[in-house]
């Protein structure tokens, strides 16, 4: 017995072999997965190399690097909720703490211009530090001016920032360009065609720079689309469409009912200016948008974003002609400018149509990324969901796939590419395991990121002080704002006129 | 007594060890996907949970730190417990830990009736899906052990048992 025993407890070759039976199995798996890994390289190189997307642009981290030069004096007029978010990314944040993520811009607040009081004092109190600097010393206090004329005669201020109602840009566009002011403006450039060449006329020949306010040109997915078109991976491309889906009230313009404001504060007279008169209410005031007096509406207050991209993409310029239509069909409120809205831009030299659909009563219906609608090009070969991110998606019935599909190297109507901003680098990457294409039709693979996300209106600000001490060309031109500011009031004369409006190239000028 | 003595017959032991090994190999094979992928990561898996523990599930996808502990014991703890499994190494341990992964994603993402995900599943459940199989499978497993049978953990015990 206790022999027995010890013969059992003894490691013997039976025990190896019986013990290390499934050993096999591993191998099995092993080669196996040394197989899929080689299928899947290989799927990848030849996708790769047939898209040539070996140099395509990558993200720069200098704006992590404090600017050298001069402090310059920066005035804004209008500290609405868009000019405080201007100043937030500026950095005046009335806070000590310094926020490592982001360069010294070397600014100074120093002037600040709003008809109402509560506004100007609420920017003023920011003008104290700006959290990109380090261990700031408390600035002076920024001046308040009543009126913009005051401003610009001071020559305290080097640079303003325009982020008044639309009605108000032309004007303080001209007359700081007329007193040798560098110039932020924010979109739509004006309220009327009319002052877009008054405009035109002022810049000429000025010394100073520009910046267009479509902070969305410092968007790294536009610049990689742009390259990724022009390697024609889509095709002929016939069809672009844009988008503005919302259904709130705030979305909708009507941005009073949480605002409790003091008639007496404002200055309402001046707010007005040349428009005709309406007695002061806090619906006027702060939901400007709703009123063709003040903007030009969806077109020129949502669609310009859209168009901006737009044109950055594929450098469209003008159309040649514009069919618009919509109405008030949901917000019976004392709005005039339409809740929903469709325009159709003819393109007939570039052999396409640009379109844009707009609802402030659904926000259901197509895709969106982190509140915004993302566009689509279509072209024969593939179309492209364009966003934050970009995912490329084959067409069945391309000629150019048709052997890719045939070998199942490309997979008709679902994701063949996809380029998402990244951390240190950007990559664009050949989609193939089912999980990775499910995360890129999802829309949800910028969210997996732990990476930093970058606040393109600070990087569009800092290029404009860049341009204003060392020269470089900024990328909201003036011809961009241009070519903006027409297009989108070429939407809403058509709708207003009820008629296809047409662009002259020679004259310059709409009819 | 003889642990790697036993009472299967000769089918039922081979029965055992396929399943073992079947599901070793899924799970190995789940880990490596993820290890190779260096955008994987388990948030939107935890941020699509629903029922009543995804108040749990949510908070770990939107803790970047939590997030990260749990992407990096998910990974290696599939690795793990799928290699585990297959060559019979620490098979208990591997089992048990296997049942509580799995119970994991079960409780994340139950098919019960008015629960929809983003993350379409590759068949049709009511209550019962594929996770749960598989960890009763592992139930099975743990109350008919075979690792030491056929299994690393076989000349591990009888190493130990010479010493002693």
């Amino acid at each position: 017995m206790n022999d027995e025993k010890k013969e059992n407890n003894k490691l013997q070759r039976r025990d190896f072999l019986t013990g290390l039976a499934t050993i096999p199995v591993l191998g099995l798996f092993g080669a196996g997965l040394l197989n899929q890994i080689l299928y899947n390289k290989n799927r990848d190189e030849l996708l790769k190399s047939d898209f040539n997307l070996g140099d395509l642009i990558s993200e720069s981290d200098e704006y992590q690097n404090d600017t050298e030069g001069d402090l310059l004096r920066i005035g804004i007029i209008g500290t609405g909720s868009r000019g405080m978010n201007l100043l937030e990314s500026l950095g005046f944040t009335n806070t000590r703490t310094k926020n490592k993520l982001y360069g010294n811009l070397k600014i100074q607040l120093a002037g600040v211009c709003d008809v109402y009081d509560d506004a100007a004092e609420e920017a003023i109190m920011l003008s104290k530090y700006n959290s990109f600097v380090k261990n700031s010393d408390e600035f002076p206090r920024a001046k308040r001016y009543k009126n913009y004329l005051d401003m610009l005669s001071d020559k305290e201020i080097d640079a303003v920032i325009i982020a008044t109602p639309d009605h108000w840009h032309a004007k303080m566009i001209i007359e700081s360009a007329n007193a040798g002011k560098h110039i932020f403006a924010e979109k739509c450039l004006t309220r009327t065609i009319e002052e877009v060449y008054q405009i035109k006329d002022a810049l000429k020949n000025k010394k100073i720079v520009f910046q267009y306010g479509h902070q969305n040109r410092q968007q790294l997915s536009y610049k990689v689309a742009r390259q990724m078109i022009m390697q024609n991976i889509l095709g002929k491309i016939t069809l672009l469409k844009t988008h503005t889906y919302r259904n709130t009230p705030q979305g909708a313009f009507i941005r009073h009912l949480d605002q409790k404001i003091d008639p007496d504060k404002v200055d309402w007279q001046q707010w007005l200016g040349d428009t005709p008169y309406y007695p002061f209410t806090p619906s006027r005031y702060f939901g400007w948008q709703k009123f063709f007096e003040y903007s030009g509406g969806l077109p020129a207050h949502m669609f310009s974003h859209e168009y901006d991209a737009i044109n950055q993409v594929f450098k469209l310029g003008i159309p040649k002609s514009v069919v618009a239509m919509g109405g008030i069909y949901y917000w019976k409120d004392d709005r005039n400018t339409p809740d929903v809205f469709q325009a159709s831009f003819e393109y007939p030299d570039r052999e396409l149509i640009l379109t844009y659909d707009a609802n402030l009563a659904n926000t259901s219906t197509g895709e969106y990324e982190r509140g915004a609608k993302v566009k689509e090009i279509v072209g024969n070969d593939a179309w492209m969901k364009l966003g934050l991110n970009i995912t490329i998606y084959p067409d069945k019935n391309s000629e150019k796939y048709k052997e890719k599909i045939k070998q199942g190297l490309v997979e008709p109507d679902s994701p063949l590419l996809s380029f998402i901003p990244g951390e240190n680098k950007s990559s664009v990457q050949t989609i193939t395991s089912a999980s990775k294409k499910l995360y890129a039709s999802s829309g949800l693979v910028s969210t997996y990121r732990n990476g930093k996300e970058v606040d393109v209106t600070y990087l569009h600000l800092r290029e404009w002080l860049e341009g204003i001490r060392k020269g470089i060309v900024v990328s909201g031109t003036f011809q961009t704002a241009f070519e903006d500011a027409i297009t989108c009031h070429m939407a809403t004369k058509s709708y207003l006129e009820k008629r296809r409006v047409e662009w002259d190239p020679v004259n310059q000028k709409v009819i | 007594m003889d642990t790697t003595k036993n009472n299967y017959s000769k089918t039922q032991l081979i029965a055992l060890v396929t399943l073992r090994a079947l599901i070793g190999w899924h799970l190995l094979y789940e880990g490596i996907v993820k290890l190779l992928n260096p955008e994987w990561s388990a948030a939107a898996y935890l941020r699509d949970s629903k029922w009543i523990f995804s108040g749990f599930f949510n908070w770990i996808a939107d803790t970047s730190s939590v997030l990260q502990i749990v992407n990096f014991l998910n990974v290696w703890g599939l690795l793990l417990i799928g290699l585990g499994l297959m060559i019979g190494l620490l098979t208990r341990t591997s089992t048990i830990a296997g049942i509580v992964l799995i119970l994991f994603y079960y409780l994340a993402t139950p098919p019960l009736t008015g629960l929809t995900y983003m993350f379409p599943p590759e068949g049709s459940y009511l209550i019962v899906n594929k996770n749960l199989i598989e960890l009763a499978a592992l139930v099975v497993l743990l109350f008919f052990p075979s690792g030491k049978i056929i299994g690393i953990d076989r000349i591990i015990s009888k190493l130990r048992r010479k010493e002693s």
